[in-house]
């Protein structure tokens, strides 16, 4: 699961590896506020966190895929602006509830890890 | 909620597959779309916009693969789409996929076949209460195996501890008569306690109950119990059939219940037809053997107390076993029969599976047939892996295509595999069914035309099973190295377009040769082992034996069940001598107790007079007549045969043979000499007669005394004819019969049948072997002649245009003839060096079966080796047919 993490806009550096499941955690937070096409979700994730996180296509969509496949989101064509046809996907009832799952476990593990790196 | 959710996902994906691609497909065109767009807005031209979304993009088709990896994490799916690219990409070169899958389905079908018949005989358990509780139990006297007698059976019935219940069954079989039945029932005398101890219930009525088996009273034992195949055959199912008689040697029995179609007896091969109590046999037998202490014929089982073992059990059977024995030896004053009575002692097996008296006959040679048969496998599948190598080959440039633009290496492998698996799943189905026509086509071999003898050999879940495994195994372990190398990753040399002409590595062609050599050597293994048994059956069949096989009839007689007794059965049986040798066709005729090679014989001890008794000196008792030596053709080599003037009242004579004049009388004459037989009193020897084989074909000569059988007015058994014919036996049968008859119609006359028959019937097992291994060896050659037609064929085309070199050079036809003929000759000498190692070492396996023949025969492997090259020569006839019709100028061009 490769994300890509850059300087500022230097093109991509040396990919690194994250958790697994933390673009899931990603990917559904974003679509947890709003119903989202797989562009807009990557844009959206490069936007809020000033281009620091890119994620490339061939994770995202697979992402994107197993997550439905599991049941947190689902999808539907639907129109976009300029009438464009596009798959829209949207986060369950079940998924929200994941979501809040991860997200806490999210903010344990990175108070850990936060709480040794910053030790003097 | 979302488990449904899930499911109407997975389901979609399977059924609607491609418009689940087309979906994915135009979601990642409509974000390429956008990232173009957002470079537009961006300023960038037109052109550099495509170009910038595109480089982050990446690889499309891998992002869909990626995608549809998540989707199909579900293995199913996979195997489905690669099982149906592997049967298009069958049928693409269906002539190779063809020979694959047959060969394996002829193999498959071979092994299904054995395996089968060794379910029945080894694996298959009884259908009673819990066959892992019953035991079997045999008396040992050194290695020879016998029977019991009623007495003994009572003691173990009443005394052990170790079994919950005791049954005692008939080794022998009675018969009964049915009107007009073409297979007259056969069935057993069996212990009341018998259903009961197997727990086998009936289906209709009851069964047979300890009750029945009071030898005291008269009505209630004579009942019996029907088989299902007895209620089918003959009785139609009747629903009235509990209260019908059943008649068995002229005494009526009545029905009491049918028993479940599922249990047939207990002697694999052998259904039994009816069943019945010990009691009745004294109505049926004039004397009663019940109460004979050392008259063994009868088979003893029973069932375990639960907890108990069979070590157990056995200790506590020898303790009564053992003072039986020392009752029986107290009782007699002769050391030597003393001795061979207290040499017995007990063996307990299991009979969860049948009695062992089928597998002890048989396991060895069917054991033999199955590793014999595996090998046969083993040559299928290098065909697979040869023709698999190939196919690699072929499609080369496809691999190498698809592992470049991203396929891993672990993917294709898998979808090989799942060609070879397909393979497999054709070769298995096909092969099962061959195996059920050749199952029932061994066993009727075994039957050799004896209707008592049925194998019940439909498939069960074990034979299925054993189907499957071997045909998915053995097409995985053939695919797997074809696989590994057809994926190799240096993939530049399979794209170009000199891939067919090129450079085939040196490994491939050495993997081909190692594959076709073991063909070949595994084939001259089997081809051996068959030849070996055709030459000791056909030694078996022709050898001196002591009497002429070909021109000899047999007929049973028992007079004494047709009410002749005493002096009557002798006026009898001296009438029935002359009318049969006044008879057209007959040369001689004699009466005898004991036939060559029947399965019977009775050995006694023996004493010469005037000398001190020699311990252990056994000796094989006939009761002969006079005409019985002229008839067998046996010669007399001194003094005289027995004559009508030995009578009851004149003095008892006896006839040896050679074995027993050289062992006992070295130098002497021994005519004149008295002799004692057992406890027949003492006997003057009048004659001596060559020797001739009495139990088995094998044995060595034995010392036989033939006692005069017409000096003694009673004995409870029958004699039987043999007669000398001129042209061929059979042919007088039913002539002699209707003579015999006209003496005495009461007298109850056996089925006549020739002595070459009844020899043959002992040699079932030998011709068993012979037939099915050389079908084998027959299956090996095939096999192999085909792997190597293809392997020379798939040469001939590769090097067409070296061949259209060499021509255009000057070489002749004949030298291209020879280069592939030379070709061929080489793999085959590689095999046969690898295999006549192995044929020395193996064929010794079958030295038990042998007879006049070693099995390190040179003459043999060097036939076995001819007929391999010769082979070879055929298999490679049509490829160098092809390498010599090369047209040098088309060849030259074809590059």
């Amino acid at each position: 699961m490769l994300l890509s993490v850059t300087n500022g806009k230097a093109p991509m550096s040396k990919p690194t590896d994250l958790v697994q499941g933390t673009l899931d955690l990603l990917i559904l937070k974003v679509i947890a506020l709003e119903p989202m096409h797989g562009w807009a979700i990557a844009q959206r994730i490069s936007q809020v966190s000033n281009d620091v996180l890119q994620v490339g296509q061939g994770s995202l969509y697979p992402a994107l895929h197993k997550l439905e496949q599991q049941g947190w989101i689902a999808a539907e064509w639907g129109e976009s602006d300029n009438n464009r046809r596009a798959k829209y996907y949207t986060i369950t009832r079940e998924g929200r509830r994941f979501l809040k799952q991860e997200a806490a476990q999210w903010e344990r593990l990175s108070a850990a890890i936060s709480g040794i790196v910053r030790l003097a | 909620m979302r488990v449904l959710r899930t499911i109407r996902l997975r389901v979609r994906s399977i059924f609607q597959s491609r418009r689940v691609d087309q979906d994915l497909d135009a979601e990642l065109r409509d974000h390429l779309d956008r990232q173009i767009e957002f470079h537009r807005a961006a300023g960038l031209s037109p052109d550099d916009a495509r170009a910038a979304a595109l480089r982050e993009f990446g690889n499309i088709a891998v992002i869909q693969e990626q995608v549809r990896d998540t989707r199909g994490l579900n293995l199913f799916e996979d195997t489905l789409r690669d099982l149906r690219y592997a049967f298009r990409s069958m049928r693409r070169t269906p002539g190779s996929a063809a020979v694959a899958a047959l060969s394996l389905a002829l193999a498959i079908g071979a092994n299904t076949a054995i395996f089968s018949l060794v379910n029945v005989l080894m694996l298959r358990d009884l259908r009673v209460a819990s066959p892992h509780e019953l035991v079997e139990i045999g008396r040992l006297a050194g290695t020879s195996r016998g029977n019991f007698s009623y007495p003994i059976y009572e003691r173990i019935r009443d005394q052990n501890t170790g079994l919950s219940g005791v049954f005692a069954m008939q080794s022998g079989t009675v018969q009964a008569t049915i009107g007009e039945a073409a297979r007259q029932p056969v069935g057993r005398y069996v212990s009341g306690t018998f259903f009961e101890v197997l727990g086998v219930p009936a289906t209709l009525g009851r069964t047979l109950v300890p009750d029945d088996d009071r030898p005291g009273s008269q009505e209630g034992s004579t009942v019996t119990v029907i088989g299902y195949g007895l209620w089918q055959r003959e009785f139609g199912t009747d629903p009235a059939i509990v209260g019908r008689t059943l008649m068995i040697d002229k005494v009526p029995f009545t029905i009491v219940g049918v028993l479940p179609r599922t249990f047939q007896g207990l002697i694999a091969g052998r259904p039994d037809d009816f069943f019945i109590p010990m009691g009745s046999e004294p109505r049926l037998r004039r004397r009663s053997w019940l109460g004979g202490r050392d008259l063994n014929w009868l088979t003893i089982g029973g069932r375990l107390k639960p907890g108990t073992s069979r070590e157990v059990a056995k200790a506590n059977l020898d303790v009564i076993f053992g003072s039986f024995l020392e009752d029986w030896a107290s009782s007699t004053s002769d050391a030597d029969a003393q001795r061979r009575i207290r040499a017995h002692h007990l063996i307990v097996d299991s009979a969860r599976a049948g009695l062992s008296a089928p597998r002890r006959e048989f396991s060895r040679p069917v054991l033999l047939l199955m590793g014999a048969v595996s090998l046969v496998l083993l040559i299928a599948c290098a065909n697979v892996v040869n023709l698999l190598l190939a196919r690699g080959m072929a499609r080369g440039r496809e691999i190498g295509l698809r592992l470049a633009i991203g396929a891993s290496r672990s993917r294709l492998i898998r979808q090989l595999l799942t060609e070879s698996a397909a393979l497999g799943l054709i070769g298995g189905v096909a092969g099962f069914a061959l195996a059920t026509w050749g199952t029932r086509l061994i066993a009727a071999y075994i039957a050799d035309g004896d209707p008592t003898i049925s194998f019940d050999v439909t498939p069960d879940g074990r034979v299925l099973a054993f189907t499957a495994i071997i045909s998915l195994g053995s097409a995985l372990v053939a695919g797997l190295a074809p696989a590994l190398r057809a994926t190799r990753t240096n993939v530049t040399p399979g794209m170009g377009s000199d891939a067919r002409t090129a450079n085939v590595s040196r490994t491939g062609t050495l993997w081909t040769r190692v594959l076709i050599g073991t063909q070949v050597a595994l084939s001259l293994l089997l081809l051996t082992g068959a030849s070996l048994l055709v030459t000791s059956l056909r030694n078996l069949r022709e050898f001196d034996a002591g009497f002429d096989r070909d021109h000899v009839l047999l007929v049973g007689l028992d007079p004494a069940k047709g009410g002749y007794t005493g002096d009557r059965r002798l006026e009898y049986y001296r009438q029935v001598l002359d009318r049969t040798r006044n008879a057209p066709g007959v040369h001689a005729a004699g009466l005898s107790l004991i036939t060559p090679i029947s399965g019977g014989g009775v050995d006694l001890s023996f004493g010469v007079e005037g000398r001190p008794r020699e311990p252990g000196a056994i000796v094989y008792v006939n009761d002969a007549s006079d005409g019985y030596f002229a008839a067998m053709g046996t010669p007399l080599l001194r003094g005289r045969d027995f004559i009508p003037g030995d009578r009851p009242n004149s003095t008892p004579v006896a006839v040896i043979n050679d074995a027993l004049s050289r062992r006992y009388f070295k130098a002497e004459d021994p005519i004149g000499r008295r002799v004692t037989v057992g406890n027949r009193g003492s006997l003057e020897i009048v004659g001596v007669v060559a020797n001739a084989k009495y139990l088995s074909l094998r044995e060595e000569d034995h010392p036989t005394v033939y006692v005069n059988a017409l000096q003694k007015p009673d004995e409870p058994w029958g004699l039987t004819l043999a007669v000398r014919t001129s042209g061929d036996p059979g042919s007088l049968a039913t002539a002699i019969r209707r003579d015999v008859r006209a003496v005495a119609g009461t007298v109850p006359i056996g089925q006549p049948s020739t002595l070459s028959a009844q020899i043959d019937r002992s040699l079932v097992k030998e011709r068993l072997m012979t037939r099915i291994l050389g079908g084998f060896a027959g299956l090996a050659l095939l096999l192999a002649s085909v792997g190597l037609y293809g392997v020379l064929g798939y040469a001939v085309t590769r090097r067409t245009n070296e061949i259209g070199i060499r021509m255009a050079l000057g070489a002749t036809r004949g030298t291209v003839v020879w280069s592939v003929l030379r070709e061929s000759w080489l793999l085959v000498a590689i095999g046969v060096a690898i295999g006549i190692p192995a044929a020395l070492a193996l064929t010794r396996l079958l030295s038990s079966l042998l007879y006049g023949v070693t099995p390190t025969d040179p003459w043999v492997i060097a036939g076995a080796v001819a007929c391999l090259f010769l082979v070879a020569l055929v298999a490679a006839s049509q490829p160098a047919w092809r390498a010599v019709r090369v047209d040098p100028l088309v060849a030259l061009r074809y590059e």
